[in-house]
């Protein structure tokens, strides 16, 4: 009957789902790499009390109809893609993107994830890995008595191994690319994963064709704002209250019929 | 004699559907693109409608189409509305149209909205080329949509005389009566980097909550004077 109440409680739903997202946001305000998310609304469907046309006051046809919505509903997250700020951290295995593109590493169990992340590390096997231990993908080794590595931007590695002077090239580290990246369903550890959404991988040379430039010795902070989550936030909270408002209210009419009976 | 109790019951009808209204807009506070819903009442006259109607209150629910604020995103496919006019969104049963410009490409390189339905450009879907970064794309003023410097599209926007002939149908949709007359060049301006808040304000919302509690108590409270002042009529008759 009192259909206000599901109503509000849709409304209180959907602002608990955005404080969700700014809490995310702000506990990864410190990860490298981050993109923040975003939440997307739309009202639920319209419940037809009368069409429009239908006969009114005085016998003429109505212009509008009588249609009374049923609250809001969660339509999506969107991960917001736009550069996070470069920060220069002098250790020279950190690589960060400016621009367009993901690093392709490959999981423990040999899956295909891609990352913002480029604070590598060389394993026991002198492999260049990821924070959380993924192999940089096509892979590529730091041999043993290196004395200091150069990534330039176009993604080309190479080092002084030894007591040699002259660089010796190790390989080439390469960006991949999607249609949508937004599409990409996050997996934590900061990994995405491809989706149908997102399409397929284009890989690329760093720096050619659009692909973004690799800058060594940096590190990409993430994209959250926290001045910009903290108004969120608030709003979000103002809102959750105006909607518990709303039932409370609900139930004090409700409450009221009833006393009628009594 | 009858009259009373049931004109209250149905104004206390009508108020159930006010609040209602209310609700549902407050539950849309965050909605991208949302618009508000108003309700008016107008008692229906007599003489003109027959005895039955004798008490009748017709509800009538409108969309307040009021501009809502632009928020600044700096997401290049966030695009928001000023001025009178909405996208145009593709879909099986035709065209529909939104406010709701929070905009991403699907995997075909399309533009598409929230629910993946392309939407339309003067000349069809827009396509970006193959692995153009979304975001780059410009888009101007006027709708048209660039991607490395190239104009590849230009966003349809249609605007309509009576706005009043637009229904909704929730998702953010809404679609023309077949009778209303299109305006040829909407005046409106394209604001890319920003959304259109809902257009909802708590306080209006809010302060209308209370006014229709306090009158759905007041409507109550008639219907048991009126039953009260019955009783004591028995009573006299009886004594």
């Amino acid at each position: 009957m009192f259909k206000a109440l599901s109503t509000a409680a849709t409304g209180m739903t959907a602002q608990e789902l955005i404080v969700e997202t700014i809490a995310n946001n702000l506990a990864n305000m410190n990860t490298i790499g981050f993109k923040r998310s975003q939440v997307d609304f739309q009202d639920l469907m319209y419940v037809k009390l009368s069409e429009p046309g239908s006969p009114g006051a005085g016998g003429v046809a109505a212009p509008n109809g009588f249609e009374v919505g049923s609250g809001v509903r969660p339509a999506s997250t969107l991960k917001i893609f736009t550069q996070g700020e470069l920060e220069n951290t002098k250790r020279e295995l950190d690589v960060a993107i400016e621009g367009d593109g993901l690093f392709e590493v490959t999981t423990g169990n040999g899956e295909t994830r891609y990352t913002r992340d480029g604070s590598f590390r060389v394993n026991a096997n002198g492999a260049l890995v990821t924070s959380s231990g993924h192999t940089l993908s096509p892979s590529i080794g730091i041999p043993a008595g290196t004395r200091q590595v150069s990534i330039a931007a176009d993604g080309t590695i190479s080092a002084f191994v030894g007591g040699s002077n002259t660089p010796q090239p190790l390989g080439q580290i390469t960006l991949a690319r999607f249609v949508n990246p937004s599409g990409l369903s996050s997996e934590g550890a900061n990994l995405l994963a491809p989706t149908e959404a997102s399409g397929t991988a284009a890989t690329g040379t760093p720096g050619a064709d659009g692909y973004g430039r690799l800058l060594q010795r940096f590190r990409e902070q993430s994209n959250v704002n926290m001045v910009y989550e903290l108004v969120s936030l608030i709003t979000a909270q103002r809102a959750y209250e105006t909607n518990s408002r709303a039932i409370r209210a609900g139930d004090e009419m409700l409450s009221t019929a009833n006393r009628l009976i009594s | 004699m009858a009259g009373v109790p049931q004109l209250s019951t149905n104004h206390i009808e009508g108020l159930t559907r006010q609040f209602e209204v209310i609700a549902h807009n407050l539950a849309n506070v965050s909605t991208n693109g949302f618009k508000r819903q108003r309700v008016g009442f107008a008692s229906v006259l007599a003489d003109k409608a027959g005895p039955a109607a004798k008490g009748r209150v017709e509800g009538k629910v409108s969309t307040d189409f009021t501009q809502g604020a632009l928020v600044r995103t700096n997401r290049p496919l966030d695009v928001a509305l000023e001025g009178e006019g909405f996208f145009v969104v593709e879909t099986p049963q035709g065209i529909r149209l939104t406010r709701n410009g929070t905009f991403r490409v699907n995997s075909n390189g399309q533009i598409v909205d929230t629910r993946n339905r392309p939407v339309a450009g003067e000349g069809g879907p827009i396509t970006l080329p193959p692995f153009a970064n979304p975001e780059t794309v410009q888009i101007a003023s006027d709708g048209t949509v660039s991607a490395g410097g190239e104009a590849i599209g230009r966003l349809r926007i249609m605007g309509y005389k009576d706005l009043s002939l637009l229904t909704r149908f929730g998702d953010g949709d809404f679609v023309a009566d077949p009778a209303a007359e299109p305006v040829p060049a909407p005046p409106v301006r394209v604001h890319q980097g920003h959304r259109e808040a809902s257009n909802v304000n708590l306080i209006e919302e809010m302060v209308g909550m209370i006014a229709t509690t306090r009158m759905y108590e007041a409507g109550l409270k008639a219907i048991s004077t009126r039953g009260e002042s019955q009783q004591s009529i028995l009573r006299v008759a009886m004594s």
